[in-house]
């Protein structure tokens, strides 16, 4: 059964390509548009690992991540959050929210691919 | 703005010598149309496309002859009726009812015509002043006559017809380009 | 798994090339003025090389890996950027470009120069030079021998609860080295104290690998701040060592902070600087499209609801709302890219004052203040004349001469100040002074004379002062104190209006004079509430609009058969019947009777009036379009609107509603709160209508 990964953005473009790549790498993937609907759909969709941007309208990454860790079934589920370079304090405040790791943004298909593979291997 | 600059000019130009301008061309085209089983014609360059009737927005204490704005593509365009502008007798709109959509001075309007006729070649040399109507017809909105086949052609002049009606005042045109230009 | 990353070259070369460009800039930055900013220049050559590698540019990356390695030794102070290492750095920067251009075109790169540059560069980098230190691209490592390592893992209980695991971190080593792993259950505590979120394990690893201890380090990435890391490089297997410090034992920390952390925040301040030039009518053009998508929006809206039940309508309107909130994000921050600071405006004022004050012997104190705000460029280009003109008038006429402000017991400097805020949607400026005010006798009287106003009329000041920005106002030398104040006012008033902005005037004699600009923040677009009279679509600025209310015949009075007033919370406010100050073909098929329709109480520099309308449509923001473009400005209207149905909406302009409903003598529009006053001031105006 093929990894199912819920991807977080406000932006459609970043999702269209985290999807296509994801799709491409034959995992099973689930859009969510904010920070509220990504918590709804963690806990409907029971993905194996989730990728989101902290800024988001409705309810940021941060709360989300929090949001997400509180639902029990989700409590080692990798979660990877989309950050800038420069995003430090960001990095840190999610990780303290529960975040597992991150990818800088701009990021490459093969980068993102390694880092998902990296923290829930094959 | 120096399309701006040239068309006033050429407006001054037809202004007091309407004829002079157009005999150095041998042939224009005019798009013709009928009002009240007369011919008339405007300049095709002058046109930029034709439409069927439609409903129009009437606009506040506007002169009769102004029916009212449309949308043509975004832009809102004041529709004449050229029955009402020549004092002639109203008919009810048929199927056959068009806008004429021309190009004046920067602006663009409508003219309601009872139906399109035909683009026809008039030589240049054909066109003769036109006598005065009388009061029907300000003999300034007319650029000329000419015989067509059997029929005789109306060659209107939009530019004068547009300045003659308190459409557009000119003062307000040149004025506003100042401005802009400023 | 493959992935074609061939699609993302063309982004890729294209971004090389404007890092090379910042990379240029950067370097001559420093040639010219010995400020270096470089991070900056760090930052873009790492980069170019990080991309190149990314996307299979070998050269590129090769080349570029020792531009890098002569940039981090600038960097961190091992080497001198001379006037030579900086040629040879803009030498590098030409191959580059070859290079790129090179990639671009898919040949061969032709570059004279390259092997020459790279020599030269690479003779700036020393022993224990950065080139050395571990920055090589994976081919360079693999040639290298193995190397033993000695990893000591210990991750805090806590770090399972970021779904990190030590498991994945383990095997993840194991795809670069050939591992001995160790685990420790020391810490492991009794069954019942252990805790399912909670990490016990820690580990002893031993690798061996060709690859670099930053490979290494990287697998621990995630983790540095959740567990106690360490890193030993044992014994050397080649003659090269990977830390360039042979036969020792090099041990490095991963806690600490990488380098580059520091260049990164250097590298968002440069993007935030960096600009790019666009031609205003492209801008204008996405203006206007956003404009019409907002309006599709709306009618969108309208329309589904019309047609839709409402259970059946909520998904569809959920994703409309969705929508409606993107296009309105996306119209902000086109309309953001034309707004500029009316610190632009503002900055020319203070020359003017101090040469306007010096000519006329006036000791000024001029302050500005722009509060940051931030207008549609078109409206600042426009804004800028009447301002200068008002400012000029109070050096002019509203401040007094030295001698009379003493005379008068007023410090000897006279003080203008030039505000401006946010209000509502609009941007308020002020102009103020601590002048002699306005007269509003004598403007009276010079109105009165005028014929503006028949004598005996009772106004308030606030519409007395109106008077100043009628037309030639002020021509007449009679009054001295106005004439002043009067040039020009007319443009004044015209030209904010032509901006959809109003002006008011505050003043009292001798105290002082308050003019107060408001601005909309764009010309394109107004949020109005679209309402229906007969067939005609009219939309009321919803900014004017303070309530809507059904009109009852108890409420309504007629004063002397013409007037009508409302009573609507304490006030009797005067109702203006939209068909009848917009006679239009088909306007009488507004609706008559008053109980029938609906009344929008609509405020417009302190006059209230109760437009009457057949019903209302809704709210909806539209663009507006100029009736001057094709026909002629209309008064009462501030233009014309396309609706979604492809119909046209009139824009009213309530100002001159207002005023023409006034100039009719139609409607009072000045009513005092007593409703006696009310009926002597109907009583004069009736007489002089007959």
């Amino acid at each position: 059964m093929s990894k199912k990964i819920l991807t977080v953005d406000d932006s459609a473009s970043i999702r269209q390509m985290v999807t296509f790549t994801l799709k491409q790498a034959g995992y099973e993937v689930v859009e969510a548009e904010d920070g509220v609907q990504g918590l709804s759909k963690a806990q409907a969709e029971a993905p194996h690992l989730i990728i989101t941007d902290l800024n988001m309208p409705n309810m940021n990454g941060i709360e989300m991540i929090k949001g997400i860790r509180q639902q029990p079934q989700h409590k080692f589920t990798p979660i990877l959050m989309l950050t800038t370079e420069s995003d430090d304090s960001k990095k840190a405040e999610g990780k303290q929210a529960g975040a597992t790791g991150w990818i800088v943004k701009p990021f490459n298909p093969e980068q993102l691919i390694k880092v998902i593979q990296k923290v829930m291997p094959a | 703005m120096s399309t701006t600059a040239s068309t006033n000019q050429s407006t001054t130009e037809s202004l007091t010598a309407p004829l002079d301008e157009h005999q150095s061309d041998k042939s224009k085209q005019y798009l013709t149309f009928d009002v009240a089983n007369e011919l008339y014609g405007v300049e095709i360059l002058k046109v930029q496309e034709i439409r069927g009737w439609s409903a129009v927005t009437q606009m506040p204490n506007a002169p009769d002859f102004i029916r009212g704005v449309m949308n043509l593509r975004g832009s809102v365009v004041p529709i004449m009726d050229i029955r009402r502008r020549f004092n002639m007798p109203e008919i009810d709109f048929t199927p056959q009812t068009v806008v004429i959509v021309v190009n004046v001075q920067n602006r663009t309007i409508g003219m309601i015509v009872d139906k399109v006729s035909d683009v026809v070649d008039i030589e240049q040399s054909d066109v003769r002043e036109a006598p005065d109507f009388g009061s029907a017809i300000d003999s300034s909105f007319l650029e000329g006559l000419s015989p067509h086949g059997e029929d005789m052609v109306i060659l209107l002049n939009v530019d004068e017809m547009m300045k003659g009606s308190d459409l557009i005042k000119v003062d307000d045109i040149i004025q506003n380009q100042e401005v802009e230009e400023l | 798994m493959t992935i074609d990353i061939s699609q993302f070259h063309e982004s890729f070369l294209a971004e090389a090339s404007e890092h090379l460009n910042d990379f240029e800039s950067g370097l001559l930055e420093i040639e010219n003025s010995g400020e270096a900013d470089l991070d900056a220049i760090f930052r873009a050559a790492h980069s170019i090389k990080g991309g190149a590698g990314t996307f299979g540019f070998d050269e590129i990356a090769e080349f570029t890996h020792v531009v890098e390695s002569v940039l981090q030794n600038a960097r961190d102070g091992l080497l001198e950027l001379s006037e030579s290492v900086i040629t040879e750095l803009l030498r590098s920067i030409d191959v580059l470009a070859e290079l790129i251009d090179a990639a671009k075109e898919s040949r061969t790169a032709q570059s004279q120069i390259k092997d020459d540059v790279y020599q030269a560069l690479s003779n700036y980098l020393g022993g224990g030079s950065a080139l050395a230190q571990g920055q090589l691209t994976p081919q360079k490592a693999k040639e290298k021998g193995y190397q033993f390592y000695e990893i000591e893992f210990e991750p805090f209980a806590t770090m399972a609860q970021t779904g990190n695991d030590a498991i994945n971190i383990i095997k993840e080593l194991q795809e670069v080295a050939s591992l001995n792993v160790q685990c420790s259950y020391d810490n492991v505590p009794p069954l019942y104290d252990i805790c399912e979120d909670e990490m016990y394990l820690s580990f002893h690893i031993e690798a061996e690998t060709s690859a670099s201890v930053d490979v290494l380090q990287e697998a621990f990435m995630f983790v540095e701040d959740e567990a106690k890391i360490n890193i030993k490089a044992l014994a050397c297997v080649d003659e090269e060592p990977a830390t360039g410090e042979s036969g020792t034992t090099a041990e490095k920390n991963v806690q600490k902070p990488k380098p580059h952390k520091k260049v990164a925040a250097k590298s968002v301040q440069k993007s935030e600087t960096s600009f790019i030039r666009v031609a205003v009518d492209k801008v204008d053009t996405l203006i206007n499209m956003v404009g019409e998508l907002v309006t599709n929006n709306a009618m969108l809206e309208l329309q589904i609801k019309r047609v839709l039940e409402v259970e059946e309508s909520q998904d569809v309107l959920a994703s409309i709302d969705q929508m409606n909130s993107h296009t309105r994000n996306l119209q902000e921050s086109i309309m953001a890219i034309r707004m500029m600071p009316l610190e632009f405006a503002f900055s020319r004022f203070p020359r003017m004052v101090r040469d306007t004050a010096q000519k006329l012997g006036k000791k000024i104190d001029f302050q500005t203040n722009d509060g940051q705000t931030e207008l549609d460029r078109t409206v600042i280009d426009k804004i800028s004349d009447p301002l200068n003109h008002l400012i000029r008038n109070a050096v002019d006429h509203g401040i007094e001469s030295a001698e009379q402000r003493l005379a008068c017991g007023k410090p000897e400097e006279g003080k203008i100040e030039l505000v401006a805020f946010y209000r509502g949607g609009n941007v308020v400026i002020d102009i103020i002074d601590d002048g002699k005010g306005l007269d509003p006798e004598a403007i009276y009287a010079k109105a009165v004379e005028k014929g503006l106003v028949d004598a005996g009329v009772q106004l308030p000041d606030s519409e007395i002062f109106k008077f100043i920005f009628h037309n030639g106002f002020s021509t007449a030398q009679a009054v001295t104190d106005v004439s002043g104040r009067g040039v020009g006012m007319d443009v004044v008033a015209k030209n904010i209006k032509a901006l959809n902005g109003s002006i008011e005037i505050f003043s009292e004699k001798g105290k002082g004079t308050k003019f107060s600009v408001s601005l909309p923040l764009t010309l394109a677009i107004v949020d109005g509430m679209a309402t229906k009279v007969g067939q005609q679509t009219y939309i009321i600025p919803l900014l004017n609009i303070i309530e809507s209310i059904k009109p009852t015949a108890d409420k309504v009075k007629t004063l002397n058969d013409n007037v009508e007033v409302m009573f609507v919370r304490g006030e009797y406010i005067p109702i203006l019947r939209l068909k009848e100050a917009f006679v239009t073909e088909s306007g009488d098929q507004g609706i008559e009777k008053l109980e029938d329709g609906i009344a929008i109480i609509v405020e417009v520099e302190s006059v209230k009036v109760a437009l009457f309308v057949d019903e209302l449509i809704g709210q909806l923001q539209v663009v507006i379009k100029n009736l001057e473009d094709n026909y002629k400005e209309v008064e009462g209207l501030s233009g014309a609107s396309i609706l979604g149905d492809g119909s046209v909406a009139l824009i009213l302009d309530l100002q001159g509603l207002v005023d023409m409903a006034q100039r009719d003598n139609k409607y009072l529009l000045h009513l005092p709160q007593k409703f006696n006053s009310i009926e002597s001031e109907a009583q004069h105006e009736h007489n002089s209508i007959n």
